[in-house]
């Protein structure tokens, strides 16, 4: 069988990374195998699925050491998840795009399989900014793409932005699987990305409220499904991984230009009404 | 280096020597061939060991040395190990340092200098292994070979690539990374002794001074170009060398033999094709094809070859190691680093590295914008040189330094200074597009610079502070023809302070004229009703008659003190630039057509009876399909014997009839 593959983008801060962990938790939960692969240079992607220690990233092995082993990058964490982190240059020199790039040359190269895993999931750094980050995609390693969204001007625009690439990529087979609206800063735009969605001709896979606990999850290094597995934001994970499990072939997107796009910014919200 | 530091045997025996004074029960110390250290030891219960010193290099170098202990006690290598690091402290060897890590590519050239890595290391005559001295070393088809000779015994050694097929029939090959060590002749009579295995010790050189990737190439099938103006490239100042950009200009920096003068090319392997010269071929402007000298060993050439690794985590340590290393061995070293697309992408800080490394003025990057313009390198790197090598000295009365007209190779260079010798002017410099250090260093001893005046020129030393230094800069019309070059003398001695030029002086000058108007007649007669077409298209292909943009010449006054008639072609919507105008006023040697379009011109072409064409572009298939010969700029050379020169080559094109009946089979 042939893995499902799944990669969350977004803008840099709209929480793709616990998004990632919590959906890698969640395809566990339902008895999956999971290969979670956490493309960039920071390294903290499985950072809450493994409770303690830290992987060994591929590029930090490649840098220093000369026979690179698949045991020495592949390290399994809780619920039996197999993570993996790409790493990357320290910040300020070198590129990470092409690390990321080379990180997908290592893995086949070390022999990884993804075919004996149900579903790997790839969490990548903030916006498509260059090709390394887009190998995710161009490659065909991911099937499916989920966009984290907030709601605000500036993640709309890196979702835009990322929608291009999707289309750009949809002859490789690549799908846009659709938006996660994540409010953990705030529900006051909410209500852009149904718009949003509807005006890029996609779909919201999900919205995640806003929940303290999502916070208090992370410093202890743990996933909202571990730390509150009944909570809200639990559920709608669980939600968020069976529709990405039914998910077939939905069509290309249709990302706004930017006069487009800046006419959508400008239309007027609908205001919440507030009882008195 | 083991010229400087005598014989490495000896070395190798009071390290054994200082080892045992200090208990390590070290009898005798050999290089091993892969750059490592053999130690034989004896322990106090008699019982004899071999340890081995890792050669160190590469990835392990910042790690302090490593032993190999084999049956030796750990106590024993311990002792060692520090006795080893005190002694090498108190007697340091180069050939201990493991250096040359990053050379890609070792260029041997057929029959010319050795590579700078071995200048001083490989030394006939002086570098030796116990009794055998160095006696020869030759590149020799893509191979080094060396002789060792003791008295009647010698022995003859080839180093070659580790692919090199001749390796097949070798009697015994040592490989040193990508390279490999082969016996050629051997007189030693066997079972060879220590003492005489040079091929150890040779093997044990080249692995100490290359890295795991170096490899070494001949000049292949390229041969010198017969236009070479002798050992030094000079670049021929009348070519827009400038629009070859940071690698031409790299090329050109890089050629300068026993330099202080170090390029590196910042960049992956490939980066390397864009070097003429390393490559052995003549170097030759791209834009006329005319080859201007060719390239002797790449001395100050430095690769620096990106690896993945470097690409992804930055590369701005090793730079800083390759900076370093090139400082030790030349504190005034002077670096002009060419940084590469690769280098720009992701974004090392290579100013920054260089300025930890090196003073501000030690160094340049040649880095100009993709979107500047053709003399973006010429102005970066020019006033660059000036600033670098410039020393204060003692002003001296009547020198000049000429700037751009070529340097001292230039084969005009000769008969200029002695024009102004006549007239008691001295050349101290020259400048742009060649130079020498030890001229420069000397720049400010003239009051008087005397720069010509045209574009290239002026581009390239805009960014000159020229009131910064005492010598005074004043611009001139460059000597072209026999008349441009009388007032060109007069100018200088004009400018230097003598007034206008009287007495001896002006007679010798005159008679100099003369003469070589006596020499012109002839080919003037030979040329007579002979004409040549300028053909202005379009507004910008004006230029061929802006002094400026064609290195200063007076194209009309030229042609016609050569004794060509001249036809000019210009386009209807093409201004008749005002100084042309002018200039043609009242002559009736020079001829005005106009058309509308490319058909019209051709027939007017075809119908001209000029058989010359002033052209810029190399291969002018429409020309030549008319039976047109192409002329370019190039042709003319500056100085009295340049104009002679000049009419001929104008002559000889005039009597070339071939392209008359064939030119058309050319028009593809």
């Amino acid at each position: 069988m042939t893995a499902r593959s799944f990669a969350i983008y977004g803008k840099g801060g709209s929480g793709k990374s616990t998004i990632a962990a919590a959906l890698s938790s969640a395809f566990a939960d339902l008895g999956l195998r999971v290969l979670h692969i956490g493309c960039d240079p920071k390294a903290d992607s499985s950072r809450p699925l493994l409770r303690r220690g830290r992987v060994r990233s591929v590029m930090g092995e490649a840098m220093t050491t000369r026979l690179l082993d698949a045991s020495s990058v592949l390290v399994r964490g809780v619920k039996g998840i197999t993570c993996v982190e790409a790493g990357g240059p320290e910040p300020g020199v070198g590129c990470a795009g092409r690390g990321i790039s080379r990180t997908f040359e290592l893995l086949a190269e070390l022999g990884v399989s993804l075919a004996s895993y149900d579903v790997v999931v790839y969490d990548v750094l903030g916006d498509v900014v260059c090709g390394g980050f887009a190998v995710p995609m161009r490659e065909g390693h991911a099937r499916y793409v989920a966009v984290t969204v907030s709601g605000t001007g500036m993640s709309l625009f890196a979702a835009n932005n990322i929608l291009r690439a999707v289309r750009r990529f949809h002859r490789n087979g690549v799908r846009l699987a659709g938006l996660i609206g994540n409010y953990h800063t705030g529900e006051a735009f909410r209500d852009r990305v149904p718009r949003f969605a509807a005006a890029t001709g996609t779909s919201v896979l999900v919205e995640i409220p806003f929940d303290p606990q999502v916070q208090k999850a992370e410093e202890r290094r743990a996933t909202i499904l571990d730390w509150r597995p009944q909570g809200a934001t639990a559920r709608a994970v669980r939600r968020l991984a069976s529709r990405l499990l039914d998910l077939d072939d939905p069509p290309p997107p249709k990302p706004l230009e930017a006069e487009a796009f800046e006419r959508f910014l400008a239309r007027p919200r609908k205001r919440r009404r507030t009882a008195r | 280096m083991t010229a400087r530091s005598g014989s490495f045997w000896d070395y190798l025996g009071r390290l054994a020597a200082g080892l045992a004074a200090e208990g390590c029960g070290c009898g005798a110390v050999l290089p091993d061939v892969d750059g490592g250290l053999l130690f034989a030891l004896r322990d106090a219960a008699g019982r004899r060991h071999v340890a081995r010193l890792r050669p160190s290099g590469g990835e392990n170098r910042e790690r302090g040395p490593s032993f190999e202990r084999g049956t030796a006690p750990p106590a024993m290598i311990r002792r060692l190990r520090r006795a080893f690091l005190r002694f090498a402290a108190r007697n340091p060897h180069p050939l201990l340092d493991h250096r040359g890590q990053d050379i890609g590519e070792i260029l041997l050239r057929r029959g010319g200098e050795l590579p700078e890595i071995w200048r001083e290391e490989l030394v006939p005559g002086t570098t030796r292994w116990s009794s055998f001295v160095l006696e020869e070393l030759v590149p020799q088809s893509g191979a080094l070979y060396a002789t060792f000779r003791d008295g009647e015994r010698r022995v003859r050694l080839r180093l070659t690539d580790r692919e090199d097929p001749r390796l097949a029939g070798a009697e015994r090959v040592l490989p040193v990374g990508n390279l490999a060590l082969s016996l050629v002749e051997d007189d030693r009579t066997p079972p060879v002794r220590p003492a005489d295995q040079v091929e150890r010790f040779l093997a044990y050189l080249v692995a100490r001074t290359t890295g795991p990737r170096t490899r070494i190439r001949g000049d292949g099938a390229t041969s010198p170009s017969v236009t070479s103006y002798g050992g030094e490239v000079e670049l021929n100042p009348f070519l827009p060398e400038g629009r070859q950009g940071a690698s031409g200009m790299a090329a050109a920096l890089s050629s300068r033999r026993g330099s202080r003068l170090k390029v590196v090319v910042f960049g992956d392997a490939s980066c390397r094709q864009t070097f003429p010269p390393l490559r052995r071929l003549p170097l030759f402007d791209s834009w006329s094809c005319f080859p201007v000298g060719t390239a002797p060993e790449p001395g100050g050439w430095v690769a620096y070859d990106f690896s993945e690794r470097d690409v992804i985590g930055g590369a701005e340590r090793r730079l800083e190691r390759l900076l370093r290393a090139l400082r030790r061995r030349d504190p005034a070293v002077r670096i002009a680093l060419v940084q590469t697309c690769v280098s720009r992408l992701i974004g090392d800080d290579v100013r920054g590295v260089l300025r930890k490394v090196l003073d501000d003025d030690a160094f340049v990057v040649l880095d100009p914008d993709f979107q500047a313009k053709d003399w973006a390198v010429d102005a970066l790197v020019w006033p660059w040189v000036l600033r670098a090598f410039r020393r204060p000295v003692r002003q001296r009365r009547n020198l000049v330094n000429l700037v751009g007209l070529g340097g001292r190779g230039a084969p005009w260079a000769a008969e200029l200074a002695g024009l102004l010798r006549d007239c008691g002017i001295g050349v101290n410099a020259r400048l742009f597009p060649s130079f020498r250090e030890e001229e420069l260093e000397r720049f400010d001893a003239a009051p008087l610079t005397v720069a010509s005046r045209c574009s290239i020129v002026r581009s390239a030393f805009a960014g000159v502070d020229r009131t910064a230094g005492p010598s005074r800069w004043v611009t001139l019309d460059p000597p072209f023809g026999i008349e441009g070059t009388r007032r060109w003398v007069e100018g200088v001695v004009r400018e230097i302070g003598g007034g206008p030029l009287r007495g001896a002086a002006r007679d010798r000058l005159e008679r100099a004229c003369r003469a070589r108007r006596r020499d012109l007649a002839p080919i003037r007669a030979a040329l007579r009703g002979a004409s040549i077409a300028l053909v202005a298209q379009s507004r910008f292909s004006a230029w061929i008659f802006d002094p400026a943009e064609i290195f200063g010449i007076r194209i009309l006054d030229l042609l016609t003190e050569l004794g060509l008639e001249v036809e000019i072609f210009l386009h209807r919507d093409v201004p008749p630039p005002r100084e042309l105008v002018r200039a043609v006023e009242g002559r009736g040697d020079v001829t005005f057509r106009t058309f509308d379009e490319a058909g019209a011109l051709r027939e007017a072409l075809a119908a001209s009876r000029s058989r010359l064409l002033l052209t810029s572009i190399r291969r002018n298939t429409p020309a030549l399909a008319l039976g047109k010969i192409p002329v370019f700029v190039q042709t003319f050379e500056p100085g009295l014997d340049g104009a002679v020169r000049s009419a001929r080559r104008l002559a000889a094109g005039a009597r070339f009839r071939f392209l008359e009946r064939y030119g058309r089979y050319m028009r593809r």
